[in-house]
């Protein structure tokens, strides 16, 4: 009997010593807190640019870029937020008619390097995924300025038509 | 009630999925290129100037190659071989009596040049069956003058212009 009163005594300290106190309700408590920020990549675009319209020949024809005197649009914007080095590519949904381009090219945020007018299609109208911006560092940018460039010579004819861009943030590496 | 709820979902997650997409987001564009058909030259010719004659025959033309014009359309071509356009020529005032003034456009790659062609008032086909653009194309002039003009000088406005070879 005695024996088993020494063996719960000790039993009891060695709970009081080692155990955690959370449960407890002496003057201090302590918790172990856990965090993490999960990577994070967030686009939007304020809407669709406005008709982009050709109608006249460019005035350095035939010596100019193209034949005609390519259209722009700057009237959407888009915002960004990202907390890794992240890029931003452009990409049709469909092909274009054979001798048009369209180009876009994104203002670049505080931390970002734009990559300028980029095609997003080449010679023969095929669709053409493209890096538009690259940056290293994270940001939050809003109502960055996206330009849209219509561009054709003069065998694309005349010509009416639809696309989607699609904007895609990745990784950098 | 529930009726409207659920509507109010949709609403909420279709404007939700439009304005974020999460890591991409999409753009509808539209695009257009009007019919454009242009026509212009280098320059004016210098003065066509008659001045030497053999004895007992009219005198000899002045002649000048030294313009050039170009023609700019996206009508026609392998676009639409169905669309061939075509470049008249006129003067805005009849030439003196006695004097001609000709007109020779050399054509486009897929056209045809109608060859010395004397220009008038009234609007004459110079280049047909154009069928494609083309730039630096050589204007001649000639102008031509019986003894019967006797001694004079003048100009005239040459107007070409670009049209669909129906």
């Amino acid at each position: 009997m005695r024996r088993l009163k020494e063996t719960l005594m000790i039993l009891l300290v060695f709970l009081l010593c080692f155990l955690p106190v959370s449960g407890f309700s002496g003057n201090t408590a302590q918790q172990i807190v856990n965090f993490q920020i999960q990577e994070i990549a967030e686009i939007s675009v304020s809407g669709d640019p406005g008709p982009l319209t050709i109608q006249s020949i460019d005035p350095s024809y035939p010596n100019g870029e193209y034949d005609t005197l390519p259209a722009e649009d700057s009237s959407t914007y888009y915002n960004i937020t990202s907390n890794y080095a992240f890029k931003i590519t452009g990409e049709l949904l469909q092909n274009m008619p054979q001798g048009t381009w369209i180009y876009i090219k994104l203002d670049e945020p505080s931390e970002g390097y734009s990559l300028g007018f980029v095609a997003l299609n080449d010679n023969y109208g095929t669709k053409l995924p493209a890096q538009t911006l690259l940056t290293s560092d994270p940001t939050s940018s809003t109502n960055l300025t996206i330009t849209y460039k219509f561009a054709a010579d003069l065998y694309a004819g005349t010509v009416n038509g639809n696309n989607t861009v699609k904007l895609t943030v990745l990784d950098l590496i | 009630m529930k009726r409207v709820l659920i509507f109010s979902i949709l609403i909420g997650l279709f404007l939700f999925s439009y304005a974020w997409a999460g890591s991409t987001a999409y753009q509808s564009i539209s695009y257009s290129i009007q019919p454009i058909n242009e026509i212009w030259v280098s320059g004016n010719p210098p003065t066509l100037v008659i001045s030497q004659a053999v004895a007992g025959e009219d005198p000899e033309d002045a002649t000048d190659s030294s313009t050039t014009y170009t023609v700019a359309t996206n009508e026609g071509g392998y676009v639409d071989p169905e669309k061939p356009k075509r470049i008249t020529g006129s003067i805005n005032q009849a030439m003196p009596d006695h004097t001609k003034l000709i007109v020779n456009l050399e054509a486009p790659v897929n056209g045809y040049s109608e060859g010395d062609i004397e220009l008038g008032v009234d609007s004459q086909n110079l280049v047909t069956g154009i069928l494609s653009p083309g730039d630096g194309l050589t204007i001649t002039y000639k102008f031509k003058a019986t003894a019967e003009a006797g001694t004079l000088s003048g100009y005239r406005t040459v107007t070409f212009t670009l049209l669909d070879d129906v």
